[in-house]
This record gives structure tokens, sequence and C-alpha cells, in this order.
């Protein structure tokens, strides 16, 4: 029983330290998705914004060198051209170029696109060489409006950026925050927790421990009562099983002992009546001797005593040894008689105390 | 009992633990991965390596899908020669004639005018020529005027404003030719030339009323009026087919290379792949083609006569080969041309 509701309380607990960390790490997934995205959309429009940017650039010098005779080959233009239209593609697809601040521009962009790729189709098959220099200028004509447009959509790219960047921070500061308020709730119900648990071992465990020492100090009466019902109530149980056993034993120690000063009472009171008459007599006939007198006096002291001590036999209350010899224990009658002198006095045990017979 | 009870707990612990590590260590994993990255470079090919084979090109119309046209081609003549082999879009047909004679380029798809000057003067030897869909390998020179301009006859065209594209066949000799041929161009009211850049320029000028009078290849003609299907024009005069974008190999090169291309080129139907290419390129087939198939060139040519350096061609027209007989001087054009380059 006690096993279950410690695997109940600690699984309860794990359950629960799972569940956090699960939380934590789908909620830092979360963040990291949206930082994913951030690089990868985000910044990467802009990335592709200023690769659209780069390849007008070269587009426009190699129009430059075809225009200044430093080239006769079109295959780099071309291919730049093709980059320029594969780049506005992807821009294109981007959902930031769809926001209205970057919207017009694209479509200005393609809207321009068809022309730029005629001018330049007419550049490389313009034969005459008075054609070539006019479509080489509404090329690079062409270029430049592209790169307005271009130069815009970037703009807004990265504005778009930086909104993202900052509500994404944003964010982050909030979820650090939210941690940090479940991390030390879920701290103070582990403690709760734990402290509850260890409540459970420890609460019975003291009143075993107290019966023990009750138990110890030959209070067999005193009982551990305990309101839980698991293996803690058995050992209780057995424990008072066992302070009943120890109570009974000892009931029959004192009624055997007071039988025994019962005996001793009757058998030596009588005895020491006569003596006690037989002294009376002797003091009579002492004629007034001082030593007699002495002698008779110490006689009838020490028969006094020995009255005293079969009396205190009779009122024993409990049993109490004291060391005679070496090895060997008698009653500690004084204190027999005195009683339980405290449930709080806690010392060593009186058949260990080492009293002078 | 007490240590099985604590070996239990000890598995309890143990248990979640490790759930938790494992989920731990697997969105960790997870969250490290890097995407894939579009722009990153291609897993490497299986590239032929050695001195690549540069292949010259000439812009004919839109330069863009043209030179993806040609990739395929290059792709396909790439694996069956195990070089690589590079396209070279040069931007005139005297670059192109430069690269030849700087051995730049070893082989060229040429038009007809450029590949006669590059036979003539570089020794060029003409390899095959590509098919496209409706059998058609060469193309006509056609002079066309708007359907709503009263244009008909040759002497209708005097005085009037000829839309011409330099240095080709179709959109400079060939109405020259005519011209010449008809004495418009000595008469007292001769055709006034607007030069403009392309085929498509040509037929521009014309529905726009620039020009009345347009000088055009014929294959453009039509698939520019196959997409405006509302301009109408009236085709006046059509040229001889001239071979269309034939193959020349360089003169160094053509015993060693020039056998070795035809053959691939020629067989490309024959094989799925190579019909692919074909099908990439615009083409079905190649067909062998020979300087004979370029007489009509050389015909307009000596129609053109002195009057050669008004072509835009620098240096002395191209000779005509001892073995090319010459023609009829009435051959080198059709009246009421209508139809366009059938085989």
């Amino acid at each position: 029983m006690l096993r279950r509701k410690l695997l109940i309380i600690f699984g309860s607990l794990v359950v629960l330290l799972v569940a956090m960390a699960v939380t934590a790490i789908w909620v830092l997934q979360g963040m990291l998705r949206r930082l994913n995205h951030l690089n990868t959309e985000a910044v990467a429009i802009v990335d592709k914004a200023d690769r659209l940017g780069s390849a007008l650039t070269t587009v426009e010098i190699e129009l430059y060198n075809l225009q200044l005779g430093h080239k006769r080959h079109l295959d780099a233009l071309i291919d730049n051209v093709e980059m320029v239209r594969k780049l506005a593609a992807e821009v294109g697809r981007h959902y930031v170029t769809y926001e209205p601040g970057a919207n017009a521009f694209y479509h200005s962009l393609m809207a321009r696109f068809p022309q730029f790729e005629r001018h330049v189709s007419s550049l490389a098959m313009a034969q005459d060489p008075k054609l070539v220099p006019r479509y080489n200028a509404l090329a690079l004509a062409d270029v430049i409006a592209l790169r307005k447009d271009v130069t815009r959509i970037d703009s807004h790219a990265r504005q778009h950026a930086r909104r993202e960047q900052l509500d994404l921070a944003h964010r982050f500061r909030w979820l650090v925050l939210g941690m940090a308020l479940g991390g030390i709730l879920v701290i103070n119900v582990a403690i709760l927790v734990l402290m509850r648990g260890a409540a459970m071992v420890l609460r019975p465990v003291d009143k075993l421990v107290q019966t023990s020492r009750q138990l110890t100090h030959d209070h067999f009466d005193h009982r551990a009562e305990l309101d839980q019902d698991d293996e803690f109530l058995e050992l209780a149980e057995a424990y008072n099983t066992l302070a009943d056993r120890l109570q009974k034993a000892d009931q029959r120690r004192m009624e055997m002992l007071h039988q025994v000063a019962l005996t001793l009472n009757h058998e030596l009171n009588n005895a020491m009546a006569t003596i006690e008459m037989q002294l009376q007599l002797l003091g009579r006939e002492a004629g007034g001797s001082r030593k007699q007198e002495t002698c008779l006096r110490q006689i009838r002291e020490d028969l006094h005593r020995m009255a005293e001590t079969v009396e205190s036999l009779k009122h024993i209350r409990r049993i109490v040894l004291t060391d005679y010899v070496t090895g060997v224990k008698m009653l500690d009658l004084r204190r027999s008689v005195e009683g339980d002198p405290g449930e709080a006095e806690a010392g060593p045990r009186a058949t260990q105390e080492t009293n002078a017979p | 009992m007490v240590t099985r009870t604590r070996s239990r707990l000890r598995w309890a612990w143990a248990v979640p633990t490790g759930l938790l590590a494992a989920l731990v260590g697997v969105l960790f994993w997870l969250a490290d991965m890097p995407p894939a990255d579009p722009d990153g470079p291609p897993e490497a090919a299986t590239r032929p390596t050695g001195q690549p084979l540069h292949v010259g090109l000439v812009p004919e119309r839109d330069v863009f899908q043209q030179r993806k046209r040609y990739q395929a081609l290059a792709g396909y003549l790439s694996a069956r020669l195990t070089r690589p082999v590079e396209l070279l879009t040069c931007s005139t047909y005297e670059t192109v004639l430069k690269d030849f004679a700087e051995r730049k380029i070893d082989v060229a798809f040429l038009g007809s005018l450029v590949s006669v000057l590059a036979m003539d003067r570089l020794g060029a030897k003409v390899l095959a020529k590509p098919e496209i869909p409706g059998g058609i390998s060469t193309y006509r020179g056609v002079i066309f005027v708007r359907e709503d301009v009263p244009v008909r006859t040759i002497e209708d065209l005097a005085g009037r404003t000829v839309a011409m594209l330099r240095t080709t066949t179709a959109g400079n000799l060939f109405p020259s030719c005519l011209f010449a041929r008809n004495g418009l161009t000595d008469g007292p009211n001769p055709p006034r030339i607007l030069w403009v850049g392309t085929h498509d320029d040509v037929l521009t000028a014309v529905m726009d009323g620039q020009a009345d009078v347009g000088a055009i290849k014929d294959l453009r003609l039509d698939a520019l009026l196959r997409s405006r299907p509302d301009w109408k024009v009236r085709r006046l005069f059509g040229s001889q087919a001239v071979p269309n974008n034939a193959l020349l190999v360089r003169a160094d090169l053509a015993d060693r290379l020039g056998p070795r291309l035809t053959s691939i080129l020629l067989k490309m139907d024959a094989d799925p792949e190579g019909r692919r290419t074909l099908a990439e390129l615009g083409a079905t087939r190649f067909l062998p083609c020979s300087p004979a198939d370029y007489k009509p060139v050389f015909d307009m040519i000596d129609c053109v006569g002195d009057r050669w350096g008004e072509i835009g061609v620098e240096g002395p027209p191209p000779r005509r080969p001892p073995d090319m007989p010459r023609s009829p001087s009435d051959r080198c054009y059709v009246e009421n041309f209508s139809s366009s380059s059938a085989p």
C-alpha cells in the first residue's frame, strides 16, 4: 500500500516533470521553427532580393562590356538574364512579395521583364551596328528600372525581416518569463509533493520511534496510534501487540513480587515481633549497662529497617534494577517504590545504574 | 523484499528518465537538422572530361529559348562524343567568323548567308541541317505587305519604305537582289530602306505602318502570324529555299570531327534519347547538308553584284564554288508567293 502511494506520488511528480520538459521542448521547438522561418524565409527573401540586385548589376556590366566592345559573346549575358528571371520568380513565390508594400513593385518588375528580355534579344540579334547601341541603351534603361523595383522590394523585405525579428525577440522574452514562472511553479509543486511523500513516511516513523522509546522506558501501556492503512499500520500493530505482551508479563512479575513481599512481610513481621519482645526483655534485664543498651538499640534500629524494607516490598510499583556486584543485579527498592519518574525523563535504565549496594 | 522494492523503484525512475532523454535527444536532433538548401550545389554528375567542343550560335529570335534548346543538344552531343560541349552565343556574324578564324569555336549553327561566308572565307564545311515538324529544313525570304496596302507588283515597290534586316539572306540579300534585278535600286524612285534589328521588328514595322513593305524569313513570319491571327499580310515574292541553321565545322576539324559529328546527328532520330533531344530542340531529325544547298544564296549574291557592299558585310562577296552551276537570272525569286517553306 505504502509502495503504491509512493509510486503514485513520485510517478505524478515524474509525469509533471516530463510534461513540463515536453512542454518546454515543444514551445522551444516552436521558437526554433520561428527562428528557422526567420532565417529561411524572412531573411531569405532579403538575400534573394540582394542576389537579384547583384544579378542585375552583372547584367548591366555585361551590357556595358558589349557596348564597349570588351566582349563579343552573349552567353554570360543570357545566363545572367536567366538568373534574374529565376530569382525574380523565386522572389515572386515568397509571401512577403504579396504584401502591399512590395506587391506593386513586384508587378512592375514582372511587367517590365518581358520588355527587358525583348530588348536583350533584339540586342543579341541585331546585326546593324547602328541598332546595337540603341537596343543596348534600351536594355540598360530596363535594367535601371528593374533595379529600382528590386531595391524597393528589397527595402520592404528588410523591413519585414526586421519586424519579424522584433516579434520573435518579443515572443522569446515572454517565453523565457513563462518558462521561468512555470519552472518555479513546478518546483513548488514538486516540493509540496515531496513533503507529502516524506510526511507519509516520517510521521508514522516518528510515532513508531516514540513507541519504541516508551517501551524502552517500560511504559508498556503506551500504544502506537496510526490513521493510515499501510505497512506502517502493520508495523504499529506489531509494536502494540509486543507492548501488550510486555505489559502482561510486567503485570505478572509485579503480582509475583507483591506475593513475595506479602509472604516476606508475614513471615518476617512475626519473627521481628518476637525479636522485639525479646529485646524488650533483654533491655529490662540489662540493668543500666550502657554497652548492652547500645547493642540492643543497634539491633532495634536494624530490625526497624528490616521492617521498613519488608513494608517497602509491598509498595513496589515497578521493577528497577541496579548493580549489586559485577554481573549481578539487585532490585533498586527506593526507586522501585517511587514509581514512574516521568515520561519526559529519559535516562539510562535503572538496571544499568551502578549504585553501591 | 526491501531489495526487490528498491530495484523496482530504480526501474520506475529509469524508464521515464530514459524516455525523456530519448525524447529530448530526438527533438534536439530534429531541431539541429539543417533544412535542405534549394540553391545548394547539385550532386556531382558524371561529366565527360577533356577538351570541350565549342559550338557557336548566332541568335535568331528569343535568345533565351534558343540557348535552352541548344543546351539539350549540347548535352546529347557531349554524351556521344564523351567530351564536354560548350555553347558560345555570338552577337554578330562577324563574331562567329572571327571565332572560327581564331579557333574559339569548333562548330556552329549558322544562317544561310553566314554559312556561305564561313565556307568561302574560312573553308568551313557544312555537315547537317535540322528538319522541323512539317518536314521543313529550309526557309525562304518573303517580301510582304499589310493586306490593305495596295502593293502587288514589283513596280509598286518603287518609293515604298521597306523594313529590312542586315546581313541576313531573307531580310537583306533577297530584297536587295529583287530590287537590283528589277532595276528598282538604280531607278528614279528607289525603295527607302528602314533597317530594323530582328525579323519580329520587320513585321511590327509593317503592321505599325512604319514601313509599307517587309522582308522577312518565312518561318518567322508564319510563327508570328500564328501568334497574331488578327494581323493579315499579303506575300508578294519569295526567294528560293535555303538551308535553315545548318551545322558547320571548322576547316581544320572537318576531317577529324566532321564525319563523326554528322553520323551522330543523322542517327539522332533513331534512338529514344536522340528523339527526346530533337523534340527539345524543336526538330524531328537532322538531314545531310552540302554546299550545293546554298546555291540560291550564291545566285542572290550574283544578282546583287556590285551592290554587295550595301549588304553590310565587310570584304568581297563570297565566290561561287567552281562546281556550282549558275542559275538563270529569273530563278532568284518566285512571284505570287503564298506558301511557306515546303521541303
